[in-house]
């Protein structure tokens, strides 16, 4: 009777305790609070940003998407983007100073695109890589754009055909352009930030300005800005731009590439053939001897498709096609030593050799790693391209007109 | 305020426990007079009294239960053969012996043909309440019962609730012989055992377990027979009332036993070495012991070529996590994490939801409990009115909801598409689990975002790790994993390489198959 009488309360305790601690780690829900929660309603999304100096004071611009319910979604002023602009001394101020205007919370996390404005970029990007390495909003994996000749603000402000807000526009813009005509490469934020942490390697973005068509401002890619010690320091033309991307690192896929007819390369001739770059892998490695660099050894293996031809003749057989793969090879080559030259001339190390170096001697990198500012203007370079047509498409021989 | 508890009092219903256990008595009349008080006002009983023999010397009584026998057979068997066939039995060959006439009738006058004998008014009632019809005669204290059940009963159907394509379309009915012989009919072996119990002190149903000998392992037979024997309820009306006393954990959402209306499916489970328990009255077999990953095999898989099999298996997993987890994550990632929904897609959420008053959360469980509400108003509606459900779910709460501006149109389509992933999971008992989870999962992601449903969704595998059922591990094979099974558990391995049985703790026979000769193909 006694025991049952106790082991009754231990039961009672047992279930009082159970419900207790239940009740406790309910309680946590509440304590915890969902600090972190926002409700869609209250949030805008950002489909860029922009990073400018405006009177040497920091200027932070962001894009908004007016998000519009469905029924509304034909009217015009739906589809508009909203750029709203605040300086401040930081950039990190100027960019909660957004809010003084903003009744919601702008996603920066969705921005695909930063833009860095060219004084911001002439002056120094220590004033605003911090910020974007450091925000965990900011995606590292958005791209990054250098304006030309107009602001940053200005960018914002222009259009771009067809799409409704410019600056996811222009993601789209230049992959597309990667893949059809292949002169820029997007660059990541990440990619940017790690070229500008890394000794051996200089930073060099695609650029961005605006062009006038039909009475509006529109944006187009022109040029690759480079930099040197966080400094604008000046710019590839197309040409060099693509002997540029055409040393990547990486597979390099996608483009066009136009050489003189094999038949006829007299200079000026407007005999030209058209070949489709497929695919492009440079391998570059610094030959070092007796501890010293002789000569930054580049070789690219690249294939591609023939595209057209501008005149009549029959140049798709076995000799002219090995000639014609001779030309492209010497083509990529004349590309590749220009943006070479370009950048030795700019002494900005944009092709990351000194990385390699680094790479493959260390000892010979920390010797040479102070003067290589010096020394990079006069490295020699050996460069040796092989291209092999492997399609002409819908046509196997020559167009055959008739007499 | 609490009532003090009254005193017993001694009712009538003490004397007939009194009367019940009372051997049947010699006289006649005294037995006559016993039935009448322990069968007063059952107005479904027929006592018959009748005259039989030489000059009518020997009285008998009949006793059975109106509705629950075949009249023709009492008629034919019993009433024809004593008090006609016997009259003209009149030559020498025939002696009358007015000492033993109850063995003569037990041995030789009553055709029936599923005849034996009780001596006790307990077993009578037992007997003619069960439909058999009971002879007694004066100056014997024994009865004879002779097997003359018939009643109206539901035909064999096609399976309601696992509708198949491809495979047998028995389903048990609500009367035990007809669904051990459905099983019988399928293993036509002498190992395939049934054994009988009794259950429930006032409803005395026929409950059996079915298990191959030799297949099964013993362990678990006689574990599930104690389990059984424990059982003391006034009444068991279906397997659901058996599954809450055999299973292992009771504080747990998960149910640790299969069921299924379908033969062909237990059979394809006795022959793994699972034992199967039905109940007299229900249709529903009961099938232990079971882990989470078979909820999702359905017995189609195995009747369907190996390869769709298998995909429609990944499918239902898939399906699984979707109904489980949709709309947690989705609330998740708009309240939480609006870095994880791609820029275009975000857009359009956001511009659905401009104007919805409530938050992500709300809106979501609304709908979700309204779903849940259709679902189940669906179910139990006459069939006359359920089309009128599905208009006004479809049309008042999906269209017009949204017009009004009251929830938004992609959280419309998660949770439509929940629904519809969560009708994908063949086995109910494990949907109605996912459906429980669902809204755990959806309270912790609406306070933690990921990480919420993270730790949901650890608490919920250690629980389930925990649980057991007869001693299998409720989530083997993955966990203890068993690689071997597992390519029958994710996939469906194709029968020519199905050699084994699953492993089951205790089992002797495991091997399913001999090895092919590689010549055979």
């Amino acid at each position: 009777m006694q025991l049952g009488k106790q082991s009754g309360i231990l039961m009672i305790n047992k279930w009082k305790h159970l419900c207790l601690l239940l009740l406790l780690l309910f309680s946590l829900f509440f304590t915890t609070g969902c600090w972190n929660s926002i409700e869609v309603n209250d949030t805008v999304e950002t489909e860029g940003l922009v990073f400018d100096l405006e009177g040497g004071q920091p200027s932070f611009s962001v894009q908004l998407a007016r998000a519009s319910s469905p029924d509304q979604s034909g009217s015009s002023q739906g589809t508009k983007p909203i750029n709203i602009t605040q300086t401040g001394r930081t950039f990190s101020e100027a960019a909660r100073k957004v809010m003084v205007s903003l009744p919601r919370l702008p996603l920066w996390a969705h921005a695909g695109v930063i833009i860095i404005g060219e004084d911001l970029a002439n002056q120094d990007l220590a004033r605003a890589a911090d910020f974007i390495g450091r925000n965990r909003n900011v995606r590292k994996t958005s791209l990054l754009f250098i304006t030309k000749g107009v602001t940053g603000k200005e960018c914002l402000e222009a259009e771009l055909p067809i799409e409704a807000y410019s600056l996811p526009g222009l993601r789209k813009l230049i992959r597309v352009q990667e893949s059809q005509l292949g002169i820029y490469s997007p660059v990541t934020t990440d990619d940017f930030l790690e070229a500008l942490a890394t000794s051996g390697i200089q930073p060099a973005v695609p650029q961005v300005t605006i062009q006038e068509r039909d009475g509006k401002q529109v944006l187009r890619l022109d040029g690759t800005a480079v930099f040197k010690d966080r400094k604008l320091v000046g710019s590839l033309d197309e040409m060099e731009s693509q002997g540029y991307r055409f040393l990547s690192p990486k597979m390099v896929t996608g483009g066009l590439i136009i050489i003189p007819s094999p038949l006829d390369n007299s200079p000026n001739s407007d005999k030209l053939v058209s070949i489709e770059l497929t695919r492009s892998q440079a391998k570059v490695s610094p030959e070092i001897e007796d501890n010293r660099l002789k000569y930054i050894k580049i070789h690219i293996e690249a294939e591609g498709n023939f595209y057209d031809q501008t005149f009549e003749g029959d140049i798709l057989d076995r000799e002219t096609i090995n000639k014609m793969n001779l030309l492209i090879g010497e083509q990529m080559k004349q590309q590749i030593t220009a943006s070479i030259m370009k950048a030795q001339l700019l002494d900005s190390d944009i092709f990351g050799w000194g990385r390699s170096i680094h790479r493959k001697n260390p000892e010979l990198w920390s010797q040479i790693e102070n003067d290589w500012s010096d020394i990079f203007p006069g490295v020699k370079t050996d460069i040796t391209v092989n291209f092999d047509i492997r399609r002409t498409y819908l046509l196997d021989k020559s167009f055959e007109f008739k007499e | 305020m609490r009532y003090k508890k009254s005193n017993k009092q001694p009712d009538l219903s003490l004397s007939i426990q009194e009367l019940i256990v009372k051997p049947i008595s010699a006289k006649l009349q005294e037995n006559i007079d016993d039935l009448h008080l322990i069968l007063e006002r059952c107005s479904d009983v027929v006592f018959k009294e009748f005259t039989f023999g030489p000059n009518h010397e020997n009285k008998g009584l009949i006793v059975f239960f109106d509705g629950l026998v075949e009249k023709t057979q009492i008629e034919v068997h019993l009433l024809k053969s004593l008090m006609l066939e016997l009259n003209m039995r009149n030559d020498d060959s025939f002696p009358w012996p007015k000492n033993d006439v109850f063995k003569l009738v037990h041995e030789s006058i009553v055709s029936s043909a599923e005849v034996k004998t009780i001596d006790n008014l307990q077993d009578l009632c037992h007997a003619i309440s069960s439909g058999d019809t009971v002879l007694l005669i004066d100056g014997y204290n024994t009865a004879l019962v002779a097997g003359t059940r018939s009643w109206q009963t539901r035909s064999i159907q096609s399976p309601e609730n696992e509708v198949v394509v491809r495979g047998p379309r028995e389903a048990f009915t609500e009367t035990l012989r007809f669904n051990t012989a459905l099983l019988r009919r399928r293993l036509k072996s002498a190992n395939f055992k049934i054994e009988n119990f009794i259950l429930g002190r006032v409803t005395k149903t026929d409950v059996v377990l079915c298990y191959i000998d030799g297949i099964a392992a013993e362990g678990l037979v006689t574990e599930v027979k104690q389990r059984l024997g424990k059982i003391d309820i006034d009444g068991v009306l279906d397997t659901g009332y058996l599954e809450e006393f055999l299973e292992d954990n009771h504080r747990t959402i998960f149910s640790q036993m299969e069921y299924t209306e379908k033969p062909d499916r237990v059979c394809g489970h006795l022959l793994e070495g699972q034992v199967c328990i039905l109940v007299d009255g229900s249709p529903i077999a009961l099938i232990a012991p079971t882990s989470f990953p078979r909820f999702w095999i359905a017995s189609e898989d195995y009747y369907e070529r190996y390869i769709p099999g298998s995909l429609f298996r990944i499918m239902r997993f898939a399906a699984f996590v979707i109904s489980l987890l949709l709309p947690s994550l989705f609330v998740a990632a708009i309240t939480y994490h609006q870095e994880m929904i791609p820029p275009p897609l975000y857009l359009t959420i956001a511009a659905t939801r401009e104007g919805v008053p409530f938050p992500a959360f709300v809106e979501a469980f609304i709908l979700e409990i309204t779903f849940e509400m259709l679902r189940e108003a669906g179910i139990r509606l006459p069939r006359a009115i359920g089309p009128a459900i599905s208009i006004v779910g479809a049309l008042i709460i999906g269209d017009a909801a949204v017009k009004a501006g009251l929830v938004s149109t992609p959280m419309v389509v998660v949770v439509a598409f929940t629904g519809i992933a969560s009708f994908i999971i063949p086995s109910y008992n494990a949907g109605i689990v996912v459906r429980i989870a669902r809204f755990g999962f959806l309270i912790s992601a609406a306070f933690l975002g990921l990480f919420g449903i993270m730790i949901a969704l650890l608490i919920m595998l250690i629980h389930m790790a925990s649980l057991n059922s007869f001693g299998l591990p409720y989530l083997s094979p993955i966990a203890p994993l068993n690689l071997g099974e597992m390519s029958d558990i994710i996939v469906r391995r194709p029968w020519f390489m199905n050699t084994m049985r699953p492993k089951m703790k205790g089992m002797k026979n495991a091997v399913r198959q001999a090895k092919r000769d590689s010549n055979d193909k």
